[in-house]
């Protein structure tokens, strides 16, 4: 056990080279103050791992569905990573790499996407993966009653089997870039037709073998409790280091924090200003190990531009000038945030280096603009009990100097998106969750869907598309969406504030926290966690 | 007794009645579209659509009540929106660690609390009984939620004698079952237990009194014999009232007992299917929760009818 955060920087240094090398866990951490923090090391070897143990881990968040096609929140994902593998999965930058799909290849025109697919996968249940299976889930998305993929899926137009292990998917014209970044996700996990044709919807409630995942669930206790064992005759031998996983759901952040002092839990997942700083409070005390992990989450001050006294420009500008981002992460965070000037973390390709603060804190000229304006009033929504709330609070303070009136909307978390996206409240503070690929981001949080950018006219021309075009390169690409993140933080669209950071609290023999997949979305795979000997 | 018993009933499926409607048009009232809530990620306005009609929430307010009522009267209390499974089902898996948690509370609540009240009425005005209302007033002023973390700090996190989150059922064995309900059960009867002593020791003294204890003591008869038959039976009313409120009480407690100590009762569901708007299983709770509190209340009312037979009339 470490004691202090200079150890655990420590830590973290000899630790990163290790870290470098590993899945998406550590990934854009460069400049971050992820702390690995205590013994084993995060980075253990895989040779050192006990392949009888059993892990209990606490999460927030119920397993509700387990049937990938009807997952209605990314939540989910920390569940059915385990049991379903899917096309592709994010490497340690966010770029794509192979999983079920070995390679994929866009047609030169950007008219259809071709998958070469893994030839040696069998599922849980015996049956064999090929192109049909993937023809089968797709369709399957895009048709089943309550799929909640229909989205998702919508760009591809038609799936053809060119033979056993390839399959071509016609897109619609101009969509699909986003496709293998998709398939990372819900969208491209596997289900056994078998299954799915003789089992229908008791796959949300009891998945059984319907998955081909290094983990077969052996007991679900819907909303409460997922057991679940090692598959033998995985395919891949670099995963699945317990024999058995118990992922419990346990809401309460400081019942997560008990269990694992009292040895009920292995590990657990700790978010939240206040709550972080009493974990690493507990770690300095020895009272149980901790990872502290920066996400890549990023919370956002969304501006509605067509309601009341957000409709003039400078009342916005005045807002993004009058946030103080360094106060908050001392203040609320204790240091344990990283300043956010725009969406997508440091180390994502879609990540610019070269953005310059636009609107950088100056409660003066925001002071001024607002008198200027006459004052303004608005209403500002978090969701009850969200690690956004506390943002809010601070953002009531802030900008309250500068002669702005902040009403606080507290608002249960089912509801408060949708009010946002029918343009039902003025401004929200939300815990973004960055799509695998901004074309995904645009459409969910930018274009439509949340659609930040209502009320502002056509803002981007064609540029949108041109982010958006499947034959264009990484960089390419790339540069398009810094382009529509400067407009962004001029026209003031929305206000990035601050990436938090989460800790995994755990007992000395649980390793590997900080290179699971997906760890720094904040619903990690568990799939490559070990307890050492 | 039967009339009498029947009499309540008839007063009990008009509130039954009220108290699930008025629940029906608050979540419909209230803010958001649970449509949209299951709708998964960035769903299409026809999507959201489509499963408004599905769900049947295109339809009045009251053809809506009317049905889910007339289906839940027959035991079909609809099926969850989180996952689809029956509400019957889902809660039936939760009513069993709630059920627990409370027969655990209650019968803490009762032992002690009418020992101690006992205790108090007998040595009434000297010091045991100043040191037991004392602790009773206490106990009183005391948030459950507090005592919880207390609890768990004390005998879970630092002493080590208990789990500190989680349930085993009764199958698992005994201890394994009691240990991880003792600290909820506790934390949820500290203050119908300090009631039922306050309200039993108030009665009893009161009844000791009273010149028939004067003369059964005159008689010959022993002092369990008077305490258990003569006076205890006429003190109970009061502590009835009382053990009846607290029960509904405790029922409620557990929407918060039951997060500290993660247990998966009827208390953590509700608050779920608040957060997520599961609607046929919150109105499926505030169903069952009143119907039980119904039933506790009658089996009070008449219990009255068999502590004092002149309220049957």
């Amino acid at each position: 056990m470490l004691t202090t955060t200079s150890k655990r920087r420590s830590a973290a240094a000899i630790l990163a080279g290790a870290l470098l090398l590993a899945p998406l866990a550590a990934c854009g951490s460069s400049g971050s103050d992820d702390k690995a923090t205590g013994s084993p090391s995060a980075a253990a070897d895989p040779a050192s791992f006990d392949r009888t143990a059993t892990i209990t881990i606490g999460t927030p968040s119920p397993s509700n569905i387990l049937d990938p096609a009807l997952q209605n929140n990314i939540g989910q994902n920390t569940f059915t990573f385990l049991i379903y593998d899917s096309l592709t999965q994010m490497d340690s930058d966010y770029q794509v790499q192979p999983m079920l799909a070995t390679s994929w290849e866009y047609a030169a025109d950007g008219s259809s996407l071709t998958l070469k697919l893994r030839d040696d996968v069998t599922f849980n249940d015996g049956t064999k993966f090929d192109a049909s299976v993937v023809e089968a889930n797709i369709n399957r998305g895009k048709t089943l009653q309550g799929s909640a993929l229909v989205a998702a899926l919508n760009p591809i137009d038609k799936v053809v089997v060119e033979d056993d292990y390839t399959v071509r998917l016609e897109l619609k014209k101009g969509l699909g870039a986003e496709l293998p970044a998709v398939f990372a996700l819900n969208a491209g996990m596997m289900v056994s037709p078998k299954a799915f044709t003789e089992r229908g919807g008791e796959l949300a409630t009891d998945p059984g073998t319907a998955g081909s995942g290094p983990y077969i669930p052996v007991q679900v206790t819907s909303g409460q409790e997922l057991v679940l064992e090692r598959s033998d005759d995985y395919w891949n031998d670099d995963t699945a280091y317990a024999q058995k996983l118990i992922v419990r759901t346990v809401v309460d952040q400081a019942a997560r924090i008990n269990g694992v002092q009292t040895g009920d839990l292995d590990v657990a997942q700790i978010s939240g200003a206040s709550p972080v700083q009493e974990s690493l409070a507990l770690v300095d005390r020895g009272a149980f190990e901790g990872d502290l992990i920066s996400q890549a989450t990023p919370v956002v001050l969304m501006l509605n531009a067509e309601r009341g006294d957000l409709k003039k420009p400078e009342i916005r500008q005045a807002i993004a000038m009058a946030v103080n981002r360094e106060e908050m992460v001392e203040g609320l965070f204790a240091g344990n945030a990283t300043a956010a000037d725009q969406f997508y973390a440091e180390g994502f390709w879609a990540h610019d280096d070269d953005f310059g603060a636009e609107r950088p804190f100056d409660a003066d000229a925001a002071k001024k603009l607002v008198e200027e304006a006459g004052g303004a009033e608005i209403d500002v929504a978090a969701a009850t009990g969200s690690t956004a709330e506390p943002v809010a609070q601070a953002l009531q303070d802030q900008l309250g100097k500068v002669g702005i009136k902040v009403n606080l909307q507290s608002i249960p978390f089912a509801q408060i998106d949708d009010m946002y996206r029918r343009g039902e409240l003025d401004a929200q503070v939300i815990n973004a969750s960055p799509a695998p690929d901004p074309a995904s981001t645009m459409d969910y949080y930018v274009t439509s869907g949340f659609n930040a950018a209502r009320g502002h006219g056509d803002l981007f021309g064609s540029l949108v598309a041109e982010a958006a075009d499947p034959t264009k390169s990484i960089d390419e690409r790339a540069a398009k969406y810094h382009e529509i993140w400067k407009i962004m933080a001029e026209k003031d669209v929305w206000v990035p504030i601050l990436w938090g950071q989460q800790v995994w609290v755990r007992n000395d023999k649980v390793a590997n926290v900080p290179n699971l997949s997906w760890v720094r979305s904040g619903f990690p795979s568990y799939r490559d966690i070990g307890k050492v000997k | 007794m039967t009339l009498y018993a029947l009499r309540r009933l008839a007063v009990a499926l008009p509130i039954l009645v009220a108290v699930t409607f008025c629940v029906f048009a608050l979540v419909d009232l209230a803010p958001g579209d649970p449509a949209a809530a299951i709708a998964g990620e960035n769903p299409t306005p026809e999507r959201i659509n489509e499963i408004r009609v599905m769900l049947g929430l295109d339809e009045p307010l009251l053809t809506r009540y009317v049905s889910w009522f007339t289906a839940a009267v027959q035991a079909d209390l609809g099926s969850s929106l989180a996952n689809g499974q029956s509400v019957t089902e889902v809660i039936g898996d939760r009513l069993p660690v709630t059920i627990s948690l409370v027969f655990v509370a209650m019968l803490i609540t009762l032992v002690v609390g009418l020992a101690a009240g006992m205790l108090a009425a007998l040595r009434h005005g000297r010091p045991t009984d100043r040191v037991i209302t004392a602790l009773a007033s206490g106990a009183i002023a005391l948030p459950p939620f507090w005592v919880a973390l207390v609890l768990v700090l004390l005998f879970s996190v630092n002493l080590g004698w208990f789990p500190s989150i989680g349930y085993e059922p009764l199958s698992a064995g005994l201890w394994p079952w009691l240990s991880h309900l003792l600290l909820p059960a506790i934390a949820l009867s500290l203050l119908p237990m300090a009631e039922v002593t306050m309200q039993f020791r108030q009665a009893l003294a009161t009844v000791l009194k009273l010149d028939y204890i004067t003369n059964a003591e005159a008689r010959g008869l022993s002092r369990p014999r008077v305490l258990g038959k003569h006076a205890a039976k006429n003190a109970a009313v009061p502590v009835t009232t009382v053990f009846a409120y607290r029960f509904a009480q405790v029922l409620g407690g557990t929407v918060a007992i039951e997060s500290v100590f993660d247990l998966p009762g009827i208390g953590r569901l509700a608050v779920n299917s608040v957060l997520s708007r599961d609607i046929p299983v919150l109105l499926g709770l505030v169903a069952l929760t009143t119907l039980i509190v119904l039933v506790i209340n009658l089996l009070v009312d008449i219990s009255y009818g068999y502590f004092n037979p002149k309220v049957r009339t």
